[in-house]
């Protein structure tokens, strides 16, 4: 078990991150429902601005 | 039903494990489409009252999908143009039809301009995919590439190309079945509502190929001159950044690609490794970051110094690829990258 779960852990983070931008836009779309289309614009100026820096980090 | 492209294994229906990220990439992409087409409909569920939050609703809806059309067809469908991602031809014809219409490209054009135009005659003078050069070698700047070249300059190239026959007799006929079906495809969200369609279906498309996919592109060979015995990995810049790379099928690895595209794109951190030495003793360019912090350094400035400093980043190179820090690798320079190299046996 101690040794399985790093593995799984690994291809959750594999899958999670190279579909990470569509799981982010529909966030931001769906999400909509909950905060309004003004919090969305914000969001997605802000998501842009967060990118440049990780990808610079990381 | 088609033939196989490959002798398949007993039920297995992708050509490798790893594609099926390309085809959830995808597929959630699609989705995204149809919740903002969805909600513009059905405005009293998002909380859309009047034509300035339906403005935000679209602006926000449109940079997001534009974004994540970008990379589906400059990255992800990319992919599936090297190597085919279904062991059987027809569903890698019908897939590969509604993968890229999303990204506003009929799937062939864009395998046409990028394998028979780009891949081919890389940096060469009828690579139409690239920047424009000037007369003094430079390149035309980013953001008139960006603008210019989808859809104003492929059109043109495409209808010249087709017409000419380049790349083959069929070239012509099949250009036109699949304009049909692309424009069958690329017309649905016209007939449910037409001015829905221009904010959520051809403004993001607008973006992921003039935001997206042109600044992407620039990168991808900024600063590059063709290949040559002296300098055989100067066609491209490779970005090494984790999060870009994971993020973005690791597009980042172009050296790479470029010199064997037959490579599948999950084993090209692997095959980066293997070919470090190589690309370190014949001086490939290698950066930190990803494309997002790439078009930032590479998009004008308001003054010289401002242009210089961001240039001599752009330039600079990864501190653990630098050749004074590797002397034991000169023994590699003399060295073509050998075929050995190459993982599963593909093929240069």
């Amino acid at each position: 078990m101690s040794t399985r779960a790093p593995g799984i852990a690994h291809k959750v983070a594999i899958a999670l991150g190279r579909s990470f931008f569509p799981l982010v836009a529909l966030a931001v779309i769906v999400g909509t429902v909950v905060w309004g289309p003004w919090v969305s614009l914000g969001l997605t100026l802000v998501f842009w601005f967060i990118i440049d820096r990780l990808e610079c980090r990381y | 039903m088609g033939t196989p492209c490959f002798a398949p294994a007993r039920g297995a229906v992708l050509a490798h494990r790893e594609d099926i990220h390309l085809v959830i990439y995808h597929l959630l992409s699609l989705l995204a489409y149809a919740a903002a087409f969805w909600l513009y409909l059905h405005p009293e569920v998002a909380g859309i009252e009047g034509p300035w939050s339906r403005a935000a609703f679209v602006g926000a809806a449109a940079i997001m999908l534009g974004w994540i059309s970008g990379i589906d067809v400059g990255v992800v469908f990319h992919n599936h143009t090297h190597k085919k991602i279904f062991r059987y031809e027809w569903l890698n014809r019908w897939f590969g039809r509604i993968w890229s219409v999303s990204g506003g490209w009929p799937s062939y054009y864009w395998w046409y301009a990028h394998v028979i135009v780009h891949h081919s005659n890389l940096l060469g003078p009828t690579d139409w995919t690239l920047p424009k050069r000037k007369p003094d070698g430079s390149s035309e700047g980013m953001y008139r590439y960006s603008l210019l070249h989808w859809p104003w300059r492929y059109v043109p190239h495409l209808w010249h190309d087709f017409r000419a026959g380049r790349g083959g007799p069929q070239v012509r006929r099949q250009a036109l079945v699949e304009l049909f079906y692309f424009l069958a495809l690329w017309s649905i969200p016209f007939w449910i509502d037409p001015v829905m369609a221009l904010g959520l279906w051809v403004l993001p498309q607008w973006i992921g190929n003039v935001l997206i996919v042109g600044p992407g592109m620039y990168a991808q060979h900024a600063g590059c001159v063709p290949r040559s015995e002296a300098r055989p990995f100067s066609h491209s810049n490779t970005y090494v950044s984790g999060f870009f790379n994971l993020t973005m099928f690791n597009i980042g690895y172009h050296v790479e690609h470029h010199d064997y595209p037959q490579v599948h794109w999950s084993d090209l951190p692997r095959f980066h490794e293997e070919m470090k030495a190589h690309l370190i003793a014949k001086q490939a360019h290698v950066v930190p970051f990803g494309y997002y912090r790439a078009s930032r350094l590479l998009s004008p400035k308001l003054t010289h110094d401002q242009e210089a400093r961001a240039r001599a980043e752009f330039m600079a190179q990864h501190p653990d690829y630098l050749l004074a820090q590797h002397p034991d690798y000169l023994d590699h320079a003399e060295e073509a990258a050998p075929a050995v190299l190459l993982p599963h046996g593909a093929a240069r």
